[in-house]
């Protein structure tokens, strides 16, 4: 007698009764994927990094610096910015309120939607989803202390993550995941100490001089982009990561007005569904847009909308579709991370 | 960004090595091996609480795939150490499991020619002792025992998938095939009655 072989034959009979579904379980698996590729998209896109981050822990080496060389200083005719487009972020720096400096032990409050895009592949079949996420942040004014995260995401998954001031990541720390499908916490990860320097989040040195900015914007641009579409982007960065003095908001919108090709678009949305005007910056088939409310040219958002076919296309995203979007719906400032201002 | 190859499939570790800065990745293992440990679960658990468990695997896998070791290119042996941990968290669900095989473990139409209703008695009578004695294994015993005869794992894999020694793998599996002989030793006076 085989016992091994009887007890294969039994498990066969046992095949017979009725299968385990996927389905439901594939979609517990996509939502936790989907946190994930969110809070690494919130502390690591190709836009800015908030240091400490679950991303920030993953990249290994050190940061390159490289020094960008605005477009037209290269060689190439490139587009003239349309004159409405130059308006509307003018309008915006005449719009910008002044404000008195916080004090350096201060926290920059942020309060922000925003819509990504993600896709996910499974036995060769494309999905695209847009999840929807709305996060409130405290960064420190002089950055030398931690900052919070708080986001719900999606159907009401909580998310909190600390940016640690000293660089350092510690995973279970840094994502919290409030989630009942996942019967245990995160394991302990490695702890990743990086060099960096404390980012203040109340940017009071940034340039007051539109000139001065606008260099500061294509040397403090880093990213796959060609210069001109990486220093606008930083613009967008800039608007939802930090807090600038008002001189230095509106020398970043002047400055914005003179990166070549920017174009006018009247009828944009932000990521909580609020109408504007843009201000927009093409580039392989994506229209970048910084958008803004049509009477009061206050900063409303951000925009990415596919124009045209590119390697997104084979994604099967077509053209029109709105990739992923922003609204900062409120800065200030208060006294501790975690208050309401 | 890693490029697509042209040549196939790409192996369990290539993928887990990916999701690492791609999570959306990682969903390409859940196709590949849901339903190869279903089939385990289920046999164990029954379909209900299987399913749950299984995708509970996956979501644990995906949370720490930075610590899998990408010098196995096949992860199979990994899910299903995970798997077997989590259903060693359903003890009593298993338990009840076996109870309810031996009474009526698949029970088939034995209408027939005389020989076919002695091999389907045969079979039944086997199904309710095999269930009765993996009902009464020790579980490391049981999890060893089924990674092989359920799970076609072979000692290496049972060794990384548990994280024991093969030597341990042998000396589990041949304690738990003794036992299982002892039961089906009441098996031989079905047979003759029978046969």
């Amino acid at each position: 007698m085989d016992e091994l072989k009887m007890l294969r034959d039994f498990g066969d009979r046992l095949d017979h009764g009725p299968e385990a579904r996927s389905a439901r379980q594939r979609r517990r698996l996509r939502e936790v994927i989907e946190q994930e590729a969110l809070a690494r998209r919130r502390f690591g896109r190709r836009r800015v990094m908030i240091a400490g981050g679950a991303t920030a822990a993953l990249a290994a080496g050190a940061a390159v610096v490289l020094v960008m060389t605005p477009t037209s200083e290269i060689g190439g005719n490139p587009p003239p910015a349309q004159a409405e487009a130059v308006e509307v972020l003018d309008h915006a720096a005449a719009a910008t309120p002044a404000q008195p400096p916080p004090r350096g032990d201060q926290y920059v409050f942020l309060e922000t939607r925003e819509v990504q895009q993600v896709t996910s592949v499974s036995g060769g079949k494309v999905t695209n989803r847009f999840p929807r996420s709305h996060t409130r942040t405290w960064l420190s004014v002089d950055g030398t202390r931690d900052g919070l995260s708080r986001s719900v995401i999606g159907r009401g998954t909580a998310l909190e993550a600390w940016t640690r001031a000293d660089c350092r990541a510690t995973k279970p720390r840094d994502t919290v995941v409030h989630d009942p499908w996942i019967a245990r916490p995160p394991s302990p990860a490695r702890t990743f100490t990086q060099d960096c320097p404390p980012r203040p989040a109340y940017r009071a040195t940034l340039p007051t001089d539109p000139g001065h900015m606008r260099e500061y914007l294509y040397r403090n641009s880093h990213g796959n982009n060609p210069p001109d579409v990486q220093a606008f982007i930083t613009v967008g960065d800039l608007l939802r990561t930090s807090m600038l003095p008002s001189k230095a908001r509106a020398a970043m919108f002047k400055a914005a007005t003179r990166i070549p090709g920017i174009a006018f678009v009247p009828h944009a949305r932000d990521a909580a569904g609020r109408p504007g005007v843009a201000a927009a910056l093409t580039h392989d088939g994506i229209r970048n847009e910084l958008i803004f409310d049509p009477r009061t040219f206050a900063f409303l958002g951000e925009r990415q909308v596919l124009v045209a076919p590119n390697d997104k296309t084979s994604l099967g995203l077509k053209p029109g579709t709105v990739l992923e979007s922003t609204a900062v719906l409120r800065t200030a400032i208060t006294d501790r991370p975690g208050q309401r201002p | 960004m890693t490029a697509e190859s042209a040549t196939g499939p790409r192996q369990d570790s290539e993928l887990i090595a990916e999701s690492l800065s791609r999570p959306e990745v990682f969903g390409e293992l859940f196709d590949r091996y849901f339903k190869v440990l279903s089939r385990y679960a289920v046999r164990r658990l029954g379909v209900e609480a299987a399913e749950d468990v299984v995708g509970e695997t996956f979501l644990v896998a995906f949370s720490r795939r930075q610590h899998y070791d990408l010098s196995y290119d096949d992860a199979r042996p990994w899910l299903f150490g995970i798997v077997t941990k989590l259903i060693a968290r359903h003890r009593r669900t298993e338990a009840a499991r076996y109870r309810a095989l031996e009474r009526s473990p698949a029970e088939r139409d034995v209408a027939g020619p005389a020989d076919r209703v002695a091999a389907e008695v045969t079979a039944k009578a086997a199904g309710s002792l095999l269930a009765r004695a993996l009902g009464e294994l020790a579980r490391r015993d049981r999890d060893v025992l089924l990674l092989v005869a359920w799970g076609d794992l072979t000692y290496a894999e049972v060794a990384q998938a548990l994280d024991i020694s093969v030597g341990t793998v042998g000396s589990r599996l041949n304690r738990a095939r003794r036992r299982v002989r002892e039961f089906l030793g009441d098996l031989e006076l079905v047979e003759e009655r029978h046969g």
